[in-house]
């Protein structure tokens, strides 16, 4: 469904932070982007809805495929209308517009007469949602804020959702709960995802295929169930050694150099 | 009495601090040019009620049109292209725009003030000692209604919401598809339109002439005490404004009402720096 | 607001940075502003130059050259924004004329109090919106032109009708033609704009582009964003005070005609049209904008004449028209304004005939 192929992104001309990326996301999956920080994941995103070109960015080399079109020359409004949304990370919610106001503007583009069902189905997958519609959306907890976000994004149908680091700064049992949703989105309405995180072992699980990111490089991949038993992806971002227990110093050196390599 | 004509004329200020509000809300622009905005917006109406001879409700509609038309013109031609430069370049654009304005008005209509058109039919009511004039009468409850529904205008339609939410943060707009550039040019057109209806009213009590814009000016301090961004207290503001206009020109004469919208202008930005109704700022992460 | 540095020609390096700030680096750039000098000098005795309209016309840059220096010091700098710099114009020009006119001191007692009493005058309208992120000079400035005026005219009786101010006095020379006050005045640009570009190269000029282009960053870097805000906007209506002490002696007439809000704006599009923070740029913006004025007053009535049509009053609006609209595209096309095009120009002709 979705195709990126060799994409080398630049920022004011100058900051190469994709070097030449390549993956795909096939419909009615789940595919997670994994990476530590700053290694081009949220860019890779923003260079997939065309939010790049707002910051300053652009895609200098490759092409983005979304259905058979290219998509990496055309403005985000335009990708959004095509059926790609993405979750920003940080929690972008409109913080001094209601929950319900923040919904119905996620479902701008849809029909009107539509958008009523929609809010009630994103209400049936965050019952919270429903007891504080008519919150201000600035003042809801963390979690909350989330679950609005990914409720707007539902809002607006996607055929494709990308979604940027749900779980950041969540206590654990909210992130199970948000993930329970997610999995259920993919399981009943046959949602198409790109899941981008820092929690490895969650988006692993919930996952069918994953991209490992270094440096703007994506420098593993393969079916997530492979990828979490892969030794390396075991000890570098779920933690632990090869029989589970804690590795020293030497050690860990030796994977660094290693996953240069990769 | 003054209390009373305050009021009225308050109204009008409201109405076009409510354009002045449209634009800053949804792009973070002063726009010096709202005064000559009404200027051009009265003249607009002059010439299709007096050179045209359209009928008054006719005349009427057709320059608020034409002032939504002006008003997205302007977007079009100037602010959309400066998104991305700094914001003193797009407020700088905005004076020189009140330049133009001011300039096309003399070079089209001359520089004296023109025949006097009521927009309503002319009576004074009685009420106990004071006497009202049916035109500033209308007027005033024009300009509520105008104000009202812009203010329905933005909770409950589409695309007033959609401006709230471009006030907040451009991208997060474009990222649900929505084309911020359409919001904005929407937004400039009813400031054209606040501003033209706004000088309509204020055109049929006060007379069409070149010193409107300055009157225009008013509605500056009036937005800035309602805080810039809610149109309720543009509304308000202008009330308030209008009161200490007609006061303080009563009791000091000299038309010393404009510079003392401006002390409480100051004032204001002392005690409440984001003034009076302004959003409460949620800064929490 | 980045802007592509000026680089001097191959062959010239520094070898320190005192060197390299300096404003004059080669000889023949030496060479260049000496003749300049000379030429302006000479200016009054060329024939077909020192017509006194030319001279009034020079006088006139001159003037608002201070004026807009002032206005680019705190605008190109500092990020600020100051619609009423025409009102601080006056405040100093009133001050300056009246301790003239009133208690008999001469000019070069009376300018420099004219400058502290606008700067005075312009911290007091400063002090509420410097304090706030935004623009919000914008409006206190407007509120002063407004207010200011109206105690001009309702407040002082002496300044509503205007009043009469001695001619600048030097040991026996009087200048009060065209000719000799031309000197006084090319003293004043001059010395106004050394002292602008020196302050900009230190340490103050440093910390207001930093304001400028970040003023949370500049806070983090120690800097008192408030304090500095407040001493761009007095730097500001100093220069215009001493430009009103000058124009009142040399008018030898105060008025308040001379001190508009459209005045205010003039000097907005001037800096506008010349570049955001270049003292080069401002003089050129000030030459460009009076010599357009100047066209359109001689055009102006002349298509008033001719086209029967247009109503009375339609060749000043010509004016605006026409100098907004260049404003306004100088805006959205060049915000750099016209001192990048010379930059450009400059680095084209020494690199000629090797483009790049
Ligand atoms: N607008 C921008 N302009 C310039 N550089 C940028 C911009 N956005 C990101 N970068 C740089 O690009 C690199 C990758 O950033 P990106 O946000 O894609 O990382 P990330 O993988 O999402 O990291 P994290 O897990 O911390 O969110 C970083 O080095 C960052 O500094
Ligand atoms: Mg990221």
């Amino acid at each position: 469904m979705l195709t990126l192929s060799n994409v080398e992104v630049k920022y004011a001309g100058v900051i190469l932070v994709l070097r030449g990326v390549s993956l795909q996301v096939p419909e009615g999956k789940i595919v997670a982007l994994l990476g530590s920080n700053g290694a081009g994941k949220t860019t890779t995103l923003k260079a997939i809805s065309g939010l790049l070109r707002t910051e300053l960015g652009e895609v200098t080399a490759g092409s983005i495929e979304f259905c058979g079109g290219r998509i990496d020359r055309v403005d985000p409004e335009q990708i959004a209308r095509q059926g790609i949304i993405q979750v920003m990370e940080g929690r972008k919610v409109l913080k001094h517009l209601t929950v319900e106001e923040n919904l119905r503007l996620g479902g701008y583009i849809r029909p009107a007469a539509e958008v009523r069902s929609d809010m009630e189905m994103v209400y049936a997958y965050f019952p919270r949602l429903r007891e504080k519609r008519t919150a201000v959306t600035g003042y809801l907890s963390g979690g909350e804020q989330q679950m609005a976000l990914i409720g707007r994004a539902m809002m607006a149908r996607p055929r494709l959702m990308l979604l940027d680091e749900p779980s950041m700064g969540l206590a654990p049992l909210i992130v199970a709960e948000i993930y329970a949703i997610i999995q259920r989105l993919a399981a009943e309405e046959g949602a198409t995802i790109l899941l981008v995180e820092q929690n490895a072992r969650a988006a692993l699980r919930i996952s069918d295929y994953a991209y490992v990111m270094e440096n703007g490089r994506v420098v593993l991949d393969g079916p997530s169930a492979a990828l979490a038993e892969n030794e390396d992806i075991r000890e570098f971002y779920l933690g632990m050694g090869k029989l589970g227990e804690r590795k020293n110093f030497r050690e860990v050196k030796t994977y660094k150099r290693r996953k240069r390599w990769l | 009495m003054l209390v009373i004509s305050g009021m009225m004329n308050g109204a009008i200020y409201g109405l076009v601090a409510l354009g002045f509000v449209l634009v800053y809300k949804a792009s973070a622009v002063l726009n010096f040019a709202q005064g000559y905005m009404l200027l051009f917006g009265a003249y607009l109406f002059w010439f299709f009620r007096v050179t045209v001879g359209l009928p008054l409700v006719l005349a009427m509609i057709a320059a608020v049109a034409a002032g939504f038309a002006g008003g997205a013109l302007i977007e079009r031609l100037t602010l959309r292209r400066l998104i991305g430069q700094p914001l003193i370049s797009m407020v700088t654009v905005t004076i020189f725009l009140s330049l133009v304005l001011e300039g096309l008005v003399s070079m089209i209509w001359g520089t004296y003030p023109l025949q006097h058109v009521a927009a309503f039919p002319e009576s004074t009511i009685r009420l106990g000692k004071m006497v009202l004039t049916t035109q500033s009468l209308i007027a005033f409850g024009l300009a509520l209604l105008a104000a009202g529904a812009l203010i329905v205008f933005f909770r409950f339609t589409r695309i007033g919401l959609a401006m709230r939410g471009v006030a907040e943060g451009h991208q997060i707009m474009q990222s649900m598809g929505i084309s911020v550039r359409r919001i904005l040019n929407v937004s400039w057109g009813l400031a054209g339109v606040a501003a033209t209806v706004g000088g309509i009213l204020l055109g049929s009590t006060l007379g069409f002439q070149l010193g409107m814009s300055h009157i225009g000016l008013l509605a500056i301090p009036a937005a800035f005490i309602g805080g810039l961004e809610s149109p309720e207290g543009a509304i308000l503001g202008g009330l308030l404004i209008g009161l200490i206009e007609s006061i303080v020109s009563g009791y000091v004469g000299n038309a010393a009402g404009v510079p003392a919208a401006f002390v409480v202008l100051i004032l204001t930005m002392l005690v409440r720096p984001y003034g009076f109704f302004g959003l409460e700022r949620i800064e929490r992460v | 607001m980045s802007r592509i540095p000026f680089y001097p020609p191959s062959g010239v390096y520094s070898d320190s940075y005192r060197k390299d700030m300096r404003i004059v680096k080669t000889g023949k750039q030496r060479l260049m502003a000496i003749a300049g000098l000379v030429f302006l000098a000479a200016l009054p005795f060329i024939p077909g130059l020192n017509a006194p309209y030319h001279l009034r016309l020079l006088i006139g840059i001159g003037i608002a050259v201070i004026v807009a220096l002032g206005l680019n010091i705190l605008t190109g700098y500092c990020g600020q924004l100051n619609v009423g710099q025409s009102a601080f114009m006056m405040v100093g020009a009133f001050t300056s004329g009246m301790l003239n006119a009133y208690w008999g001191w001469p000019f070069w007692a009376s300018v420099i109090p004219g400058g502290l009493a606008a700067a005075g005058v312009g911290v007091i309208f400063g002090i509420p919106s410097v304090r706030l992120k935004g623009l919000y000079l914008a409006l206190t400035t407007l509120g002063a032109q407004i207010i200011l005026t109206w105690i001009a005219l309702y407040g002082v009786t002496v300044t509503s009708a205007g009043f009469t101010v001695e001619p600048v006095r030097l040991g026996g020379i009087v200048f009060n033609t065209p000719q000799k006050f031309y000197y006084v005045a090319l003293a004043f640009t001059l010395g106004m704009a050394l002292a602008a570009k020196n302050l900009m190269r230190s340490r103050l000029g440093r910390a207001f582009i930093a304001i400028r282009d970040n003023d949370r960053a500049a806070e983090g870097m120690g800097i008192d964003i408030f304090k500095y805000k407040l001493l761009a906007f007095a730097i500001c209506t100093f220069y215009a005070g001493i430009g009103g002490a000058l124009l009142v002696h040399y008018m030898m007439w105060a008025q308040l005609e001379s001190f508009t809000l459209q005045d205010s704006v003039w000097y907005v599009a001037m800096i506008i049209v010349g570049g955001l923070g270049s003292i080069e740029g401002t003089i050129f913006g000030v030459i460009f904008i009076t010599v357009l004025k100047e066209l359109v007053l001689v055009v102006g009535p002349m298509a008033q004449e001719t086209l029967s049509f247009l109503p009375i009053g339609a060749a000043s609006g010509m004016m605006l028209v026409f100098i907004g609209s260049v404003a306004i595209l100088f805006g959205v096309l060049e915000p750099r304004g016209m001192a990048h095009r010379w930059s450009l120009i400059k680095s084209f002709y020494r690199l000629w005939p090797f483009g790049y």
